[in-house]
């Protein structure tokens, strides 16, 4: 097995490991996007939904590992349909349990209203300095100006060997780093959206930012790398510190486990299939996910569509990019 | 500082006017003090739930009637409201919303006694 097999492989199985656990999980009396009756929160009905679904993603898991261990180039494909197969298991569970739900409360009961500032975490403000790294990464690869050769490699292909090169010129060199500083100016920007347009009694606010944040430094160390790549091959270290920071984000987040007791604060009927929230009458751009792990986008807010249009500007910048090489 | 509102957006009473009472309350008993900034439109109504216009309506209404202070550019401030002196149309109009609510409240089968207590404690608590 070679080593994109191997890589493949394991996001197929840390994608299928994350799907079936957390979507499949039934907290705080909610399975599936349904808040339940509170006499049918332990029905046996409720559990053996959650393990059929478990059961179901694991099995489309071990079945995508196969082909993306054999062809992993076809892998990103395969690790898409077996996204798009959870989601269709999960719409099928949630239909099932429908019977389960608990009367629509009609919204918001009780709402402390905060009257204090809302500053900032100064984790934020620390994302900024992560700037640093690709930075002082850059200043070393201009001090070495004379070591670097008129061509070299910028990416490598799946079976290992250089498929892209760049040259030896201010555009070809530096390049990275803005790429990176612009990345990084991305991640501080959602940051700030999610912690101006969620909810402040939301627990899932700060854990957002902090998951952000970290982010933000591992984009930064894997900037700085790439920013290296004129002088030589990367180090090892660099991409094995960059997945355990990646690897580590993952198990903060799923090992968070904020969600208030007590009544929603969404309506249920603003949830389409228990997993979109659309709601034009709530000024929240991000509200709680249903399934209890992370925040959901809210849909009925003009900025979401924004929100998620501008990422494409990212494989647009690639692409163009690309084309000027 | 944080205050309670109640919102219920299933009630046939307007959230504007629930948030506009919730907040009424607070100022009338002195928990919001004069000079004390609130929450921008943006923030209260996103941590409320609710609609931008929803939030600004029941702000809007309140500065007419002299509690807040909405200078554009700034954030909602509560005002120093001098206290108005009630004219007698005014007065009687609350007392037959008082008589129709005691009414209700005898009928459900709370006691006088407890309905004066329950008057003169909530009185008293106005500065």
């Amino acid at each position: 097995m070679t080593n994109p097999a191997i890589v493949a492989t394991a996001l197929q199985g840390i994608t299928g490991s994350v799907l079936a656990w957390g979507m499949g999980r039934t907290a705080h009396g909610m399975a599936f996007g349904i808040r339940l009756r509170p006499d049918l929160e332990c029905a046996p009905e409720v559990s053996a939904a959650s393990r059929r679904f478990r059961l179901r993603v694991v099995s489309t898991t071990v079945l995508a590992c196969l082909p993306s261990a054999l062809f992993p180039m076809v892998g990103p494909l395969i690790g898409a349909l077996s996204v798009v197969l959870a989601v269709s298991f999960y719409f099928w569970e949630s239909r099932a349990l429908r019977s389960f739900a608990a009367p629509d409360t009609g919204g918001p009961l009780e709402v402390t209203l905060d009257l204090g500032p809302d500053p900032l975490p100064p984790v934020w403000w620390l994302g900024f300095a992560s700037l640093l790294i690709p930075a002082l990464a850059a200043l070393f690869v201009a001090s070495r100006w004379d070591q670097i050769p008129d061509r070299f490699p910028t990416h490598w292909g799946l079976n290992g060997s250089a498929d892209r090169w760049s040259t030896k010129s201010l555009e070809g060199v530096f390049r990275a780093p803005v790429f990176f500083a612009a990345i990084t100016m991305w991640f501080q920007a959602m940051a700030l959206v999610v912690w101006r347009g969620t909810r402040r009694n939301s627990p899932w606010r700060i854990v957002t930012v902090n998951v952000l944040a970290i982010s933000t430094w591992a984009m930064a160390l894997l900037g700085a790398m790439v920013t290296l790549l004129p002088l030589g091959e990367p180090s090892k270290s660099f991409v094995f510190l960059f997945i355990l920071m990646i690897l580590g984000t993952i198990v903060y987040a799923l090992r968070q486990n904020p969600m208030p007791q007590g009544p929603v604060d969404t309506p249920a009927s603003a949830w389409k299939a228990g997993l979109f929230y659309f709601n034009r009458e709530d000024a929240a751009l991000f509200v709680e996910k249903r399934v209890g792990l992370g925040l959901s986008l809210n849909f009925g807010h003009p900025w979401s569509w924004a929100l998620l249009g501008l990422p494409l500007l990212l494989p647009l910048f690639v692409v163009l990019s690309a084309m000027t090489d | 500082m944080a205050v309670k509102i109640r919102v219920d957006i299933s009630s046939p009473v307007p959230a504007t006017r629930q948030i506009a009472d919730a907040l009424r309350v607070e100022l009338v008993e002195g928990r919001l003090k004069p000079g004390q900034e609130l929450p921008s439109v943006r923030r209260a109504a996103i941590d409320l739930g609710l609609h931008f216009n929803t939030v600004a309506e029941a702000y809007r209404q309140l500065a007419a009637e002299g509690w807040l202070d909405l200078r554009h550019g700034r954030s909602a401030r509560v005002a120093d409201r001098r206290q108005p002196v009630a004219t007698r149309d005014a007065v009687s109009s609350y007392k037959q919303r008082l008589r129709e609510l005691v009414s209700q409240m005898r009928a459900d089968g709370v006691p006088s006694r407890r309905i004066a207590e329950e008057l003169r404690a909530l009185a008293e608590g106005v500065r």
